[in-house]
């Protein structure tokens, strides 16, 4: 399950990010930010509203922390909390 | 100056339960006093003094602010350096200007900081020596209190601004005053502290104001809403991409006493839509060279701070290029322009009595002294109220995430792409989250194949984010003018009717 959602994360990520990251730069375990990954302020709020589209859920205002967004590990496992209660 | 203000701040009865911190450490006003003078203590011992020019890489932590407090009461010459980036390594950095003697840069780790630690400037500070160093520097100047900071402007060649802190001094009090900022006021400072904007607009009049100060490095919406849970600030400074973000996702109730945004032309919808949820959201407008020109005041009315720059600052005169006095060295400004009853539009010059002194070059000899009337290069509007609105750039050059670049800088780096015969870069009407839509039009070399999207993404290795085109086409020619030159209009034009499709 994890590992799905993290795959489906670096190809949200690789293909539909405008940062031109390529597919096997990005691992489970790349920081986000700087560092890693690189992600700016504008890129990061692109990809949370990627990630609220593909996994058809929202995230509420106090989920927006730095927390789950250090990794995509991190990141899927938050994802999979969100899929596993209905949303209304 | 800045030594008698730090000074009655930290012994202001607020002091004691006034912070300044970076979401990590924090300390007392109250503390300022001896936590500075283990800085320069140490620096002493380094060898360091106030006849010393440094290059400072500061970051919007409290080791660095307490640093760069530190060298403005000891009225030292320094530059002020962006920190540097994760990737990159001291012997690979860009050489430093050969009048600096020292580059200091600031270890601090982003997480688990020991206390102790945190206020020992042994831990904190790493000092080298330049290697490039000139002692015989040919300046024609004093290089004690100094602030020394390069021009945001284009990629190409930078000049150095040079300004006093005396008029820095002043800058920094006109600010308090159109702000309001008050020793009440819980300010977050989103924005660099090594930028004019951040540093003279946010930063130094929060510390004159004895305000509490919150510091965010390198923010994003997930961090921003972390300091502000933590902080509950009522004043911020930010840039306009940060306000769209917290339009977008911020729900509930927060009152800012004050938002300031600079760096970025404001959209007025974004003023109005801010203004019903979160408080008063001011338009500054500013440069590395005159630091604040004009922003509007919280207590202007939402139209104002919606469609206008405010008026311009104390001591601050504003003229249209038409109304230029006929010898630039003229000391006393013309009457105003807004005596006429009716807007004009024009290049905006400015006369402001604390902007810089000098441009100099990385040798520290002088390019240039600071004009009476300095050129902004932007087109303004001068509404018969005293107000200002900017209408964009008056030359071939646009604003993104608040760095100018322009376009020819662009052209050049595409140009250098080897199948790339030709190319116009060219700045739309419509806008995005970075600033202007930018679309490049490319002309092939004979026989290259090559596709918009695969120039597109040739420029990720060649210019920085905020420059590389939101768009290339590829055409089979550029539309010319009768002499010859490329018809830009037409071409914009033709661009938007082909493929743009802004987001």
């Amino acid at each position: 399950m994890i590992e799905t959602i993290i795959d489906q994360l670096r190809h949200i990520i690789a293909e539909q990010l405008d940062v031109n990251i390529r597919l096997e730069d990005i691992e489970a375990d790349t920081p986000l930010f700087e560092g890693g990954l690189g992600l700016d302020s504008i890129a990061i709020m692109a990809f949370i509203t990627l990630i609220e589209e593909n996994f058809h859920f929202q995230f509420a205002e106090d989920e927006l922390t730095m927390e789950p967004f250090q990794n995509l590990r991190t990141l899927a496992h938050f994802v999979s909390t969100k899929m596993e209660v209905p949303q209304n | 100056m800045f030594a008698t203000f730090i000074n009655q701040v930290a012994n202001a009865n607020h002091s004691q339960k006034n912070v300044l911190t970076d979401g990590q450490i924090s300390c007392f006003y109250q503390q300022l006093p001896s936590l500075l003078e283990t800085i320069g203590q140490y620096l002493h011992a380094k060898g360091i003094t106030p006849a010393s020019s440094l290059a400072f890489a500061c970051t919007n932590s409290l080791p660095s602010a307490l640093t760069l407090l530190y060298l403005l009461q000891k009225q030292y010459g320094f530059m002020l350096l962006p920190p540097l980036s994760n990737k990159e390594q001291l012997s690979e950095l860009k050489p430093l200007p050969t009048f600096c003697q020292y580059r200091l840069t600031v270890h601090y780790p982003e997480q688990k900081i020991v206390p102790e630690d945190a206020w020992n400037p042994a831990h904190f500070l790493n000092i080298t020596v330049n290697p490039n160093y000139q002692s015989e520097s040919p300046q024609g100047h004093d290089l004690g209190a100094k602030l020394y900071l390069r021009t945001s402007g284009s990629m190409g060649a930078s000049k150095i601004v040079v300004h006093s802190h005396t008029r820095l001094f002043q800058n920094t009090h006109n600010c308090v005053e159109r702000f309001q900022l008050k020793h009440t006021d819980r300010v977050t400072i989103a924005v660099p502290i090594f930028h004019m904007y951040g540093l003279g607009a946010g930063f130094l009049p929060s510390i004159i104001a004895g305000a509490s100060i919150d510091l965010q490095e390198n923010t994003n919406l997930l961090k921003y809403l972390e300091h502000e849970r933590r902080f509950d600030p009522n004043a911020a400074f930010l840039t306009p991409a940060l306000c769209d973000m917290l339009l977008q996702r911020r729900g509930g109730e927060r009152r800012y006493q004050v938002a300031v945004s600079a760096g970025a032309r404001l959209k007025a919808e974004l003023v109005y839509a801010f203004d019903e949820r979160f408080g008063s959201l001011v338009n500054l407008y500013g440069s590395t060279e005159l630091g604040a020109i004009s922003a509007a005041s919280p207590d202007d009315t939402v139209v104002t701070r919606a469609t206008t720059i405010g008026r311009p600052m104390t001591g601050v005169t504003m003229l249209p290029a038409a109304q230029l006095p006929s010898t630039t060295n003229a000391s006393e400004p013309p009457e105003s322009v807004f005596q006429t009853p009716e807007p004009v539009m024009d290049e905006l010059y400015c006369h402001h009595p604390w902007g810089f002194e000098a441009y100099i070059d990385d040798h520290g000899a002088t390019i240039s002294q600071a004009e009476t009337w300095f050129k902004t290069g932007d087109l303004a509007t001068f509404n018969p109220d005293g107000s200002l609105r900017i209408l964009g750039r008056a030359d071939n050059s646009v604003n993104r995430d608040g760095y100018l670049v322009l376009l020819s800088d662009i052209e050049r780096v595409i140009e250098n792409i080897e199948a790339v015969a030709q190319v116009v870069a060219l700045a739309t009407r419509t806008e995005n989250q970075r600033g202007q839509y930018l679309i490049a039009c490319c002309v092939l070399k004979p026989e290259m194949h090559l596709d918009g999207a695969a120039i597109r993404t040739a420029c990720f290795d060649r210019l920085p984010r905020y420059a590389i085109p939101d768009e290339v086409l590829v055409m089979d020619a550029l539309p010319t003018l009768p002499s010859g030159k490329v018809d830009r209009q037409a071409l914009v034009a033709q661009a938007t009717l082909t493929g743009v499709s802004p987001p």
